[in-house]
C-alpha cells in the first residue's frame, strides 16, 4: 500500500497531497506501508451504499507501526479494538457497473 | 468592514414525506411564507440564492434558483444554486449575507431545499456518502460508519455509554412533539431505546442504532436578508446575523491529529463568536447539526459551551434540556425535525429566528436573545457556524 510521507515533519498519508496538513512542508516521499497494523476503531454496516455486496460490511481504522492510520475492510467481522490485523487484496465494491479492487486488512493468521 | 445584516422574514414547509409535492413546490412554498413574513413584495428581492445538495441525481433537476426566480418573475436579479454537501443551506446563508452586506444588492431570498423521500435508500446513502474522501468512498464508507466510528472512540476515550446516545434521541423526539414543522413527531423512551431486541430500533453500524441516525426528509426553509438599517423600518424585531464562521478539516477522518475533535468547528465558531464580540457562555439557545446522537454532543463541546469529553455530562444533567441553562436543538434537531440535506442549515436558522422573536409557542426558549447555530458538510470537513442577536 502506498504512501506518502512528509520531509518536514515524517507524518504519512495514503492520500497524495501538495502541501503537508501537519506541517506545511512540501516535499514528500513516496513510501509503502506494510506488515502489521492495530485495529483502533470498527464499525459493521448495515445499511450499505449501492454497489456494496457485503452485509454486514465491517470498516476499521487501523494505525501501522509507522503511524500511518487507514480506513479499511476488515475480512472478517469478528474484530475488537487493539486486534492486530495485515493488509489483504480483494473486491471493494462496484461503482457505476465498475468493480473496484483494492487493499483490505485481514486478522493474522 | 460592511454593513450589519439581519433576518426580516422566514418561513419552513413541514419537513417529512411530500410525495404529492415537486422540489419547485417545496422551495416557493417557503419562500412565498419568508415574503409573506417579512411583509415585502417579492419585487424588493434583489438576489436569491438555492441551497441544495442531491437534486441533480435524485430529480433530475439542477438551476433550482432560476426555477424559484421564475415562480416569483424575478428576471432582473442574480440567482445562484449553492452546493456544498450537507452543509449547502448554510454556505447559502452565507453567501446571501455577503451579497446584502457588501451592498451589492438590499434584500435577498435564501432558500434551501431537498427531497429525499422516494428514491431507493441505498442509492441515497451512497450518494451522501460521496462525502467522504474518494479512498473512504471506494471501502464503502457511509456517513453513518464514519459517525459509528468516531462513537466507539468517543466512548473509549471520553467514558460516553450507549444511555447518553439514547437522551439526545429522547430529548430531541420530546422536542420535536412541540414543533409542529418536525418531520418525526413520536416520544421515545430510554427504556425502548436501549433494549437489545427492540425490532424497531436495529443496529445501522455498531454501536449506533436506527434511532442514533437522523431520518432522510423532503422540505424546504427560506430567509429574507436586509441590511439592519432598513431593517428596522421594515420588521419590529429584526435579528441580526452577528456573527458568521466557516472552517475545513481532513476530510480524512481518520488521519486528524485527533479524530474525536470537530477542528473545523472549532474554528468556525472561533470566528463566529469573535465576529459577534460575544463567547460561547453568551448563548442562550443552540441547534446544533445532529444528523448522529453522538454529534449533538461532541458538538456542544467544539462549539465551545462544554470541556471537551463533558458535553454527555451536561446532557445527563439536563443542562441542554429545553428547560435547561443551554437548551440544545429545540426544534427537534436534525433526528427529529428531519434532515432534507440542502435545507438544513436554513432550517436551524429559522428555529433561531423564532426563538429569538419569541415566536417558538410550546418549545419557546424564556428569554432567549442570543442564538447559535451550526451546519457541517461531510463528517464536519466543512463547517459554518452562526450567532443571532435579537435587534436592538
Amino acid at each position: 500500500m502506498k504512501g506518502f510521507r512528509c520531509e518536514g515533519c515524517g507524518w504519512i498519508s495514503t492520500v497524495k497531497r501538495v502541501v503537508c496538513p501537519r506541517c506545511g512542508g512540501k516535499k514528500f516521499q513516496e513510501v509503502y506501508l506494510s506488515g502489521e497494523c492495530r485495529l483502533l476503531t470498527f464499525t459493521r454496516l448495515y445499511a450499505v451504499s449501492e454497489g456494496v455486496k457485503d452485509m454486514p460490511l465491517t470498516l476499521g481504522v487501523v494505525e501501522f507501526d509507522n503511524g500511518a492510520r487507514v480506513l479499511g475492510q476488515i475480512t472478517s467481522e469478528k474484530v475488537s479494538v487493539g486486534m492486530k490485523l495485515r493488509l489483504a487484496w480483494g473486491l471493494l465494491r462496484v461503482v457505476d457497473g465498475k468493480k473496484i479492487y483494492g487493499f483490505k486488512f485481514k486478522p493474522e493468521n | 468592514m460592511f454593513r450589519k445584516i439581519a433576518i426580516i422574514g422566514c418561513g419552513m414547509t413541514k419537513f417529512g414525506r411530500h410525495e404529492d409535492k415537486t422540489l419547485t413546490d417545496l422551495m416557493t412554498e417557503s419562500s412565498l411564507e419568508a415574503i409573506r413574513d417579512a411583509g415585502i413584495d417579492e419585487k424588493d428581492i434583489g438576489a436569491i440564492y438555492v441551497g441544495n445538495m442531491l437534486a441533480q441525481e435524485l430529480n433530475k433537476q439542477t438551476l433550482l434558483a432560476t426555477v424559484l426566480a421564475d415562480q416569483l418573475a424575478l428576471y432582473n436579479v442574480a440567482v445562484d444554486g449553492i452546493s456544498n454537501g450537507t452543509a449547502s443551506g448554510g454556505s447559502a446563508v452565507r453567501n446571501a449575507f455577503l451579497a446584502v452586506a457588501s451592498g451589492f444588492c438590499d434584500i435577498a431570498l435564501v432558500t434551501g431545499v431537498e427531497k429525499m423521500r422516494g428514491s431507493p435508500r441505498d442509492k441515497v446513502t451512497d450518494l451522501i456518502a460521496t462525502m467522504s474522501h474518494p479512498s473512504e468512498y471506494v471501502q464503502g464508507a457511509t456517513l453513518p460508519s464514519l459517525a459509528a466510528m468516531f462513537t466507539r472512540l468517543y466512548m473509549q476515550k471520553y467514558g460516553v455509554e450507549r444511555r447518553h446516545l439514547a437522551m439526545v434521541a429522547v430529548k430531541n423526539h420530546s422536542n420535536a412533539l412541540k414543533n409542529p414543522y418536525a418531520h418525526i413527531r413520536k416520544a421515545v423512551t430510554l427504556e425502548e431505546l436501549l433494549s437489545e431486541d427492540n425490532p424497531k430500533n436495529p443496529v445501522v453500524a455498531d454501536p449506533l442504532r436506527l434511532y442514533d441516525c437522523c431520518p432522510m426528509s423532503d422540505g424546504a426553509a427560506s430567509l429574507i436578508l436586509c441590511s439592519l438599517e432598513e431593517a428596522e423600518k421594515i420588521v419590529d424585531t429584526p435579528i441580526v446575523i452577528a456573527g458568521i464562521g466557516q472552517a475545513s478539516d481532513n476530510p480524512v477522518v481518520c488521519e486528524r491529529e485527533d479524530p474525536t475533535v470537530l477542528e473545523a468547528l472549532r474554528r468556525a465558531s472561533q470566528q463566529a463568536f469573535k465576529m459577534a464580540k460575544i463567547t460561547p457562555k453568551d448563548i442562550d439557545v443552540a441547534e446544533l447539526h445532529d444528523a448522529f446522537t453522538i454529534l449533538e454532543i461532541a458538538e456542544s463541546e467544539d462549539a465551545g459551551f462544554f470541556k471537551k469529553g463533558t458535553g454527555h455530562k451536561a446532557l445527563e444533567e439536563e443542562v441542554t434540556s429545553l428547560d435547561g441553562e443551554l437548551p440544545i436543538n429545540p426544534s427537534g434537531g436534525l433526528k427529529a425535525r428531519g434532515h432534507p440535506v440542502g435545507a438544513t442549515g436554513v432550517a436551524q436558522l429559522v428555529e433561531l429566528t423564532w426563538q429569538l422573536r419569541g415566536e417558538a409557542e410550546a418549545r419557546q426558549v424564556k428569554g432567549a436573545e442570543k442564538a447559535f447555530s451550526c451546519n457541517l458538510g461531510g463528517f464536519a470537513s466543512n463547517v459554518l457556524a452562526f450567532v443571532l442577536a435579537r435587534g436592538d
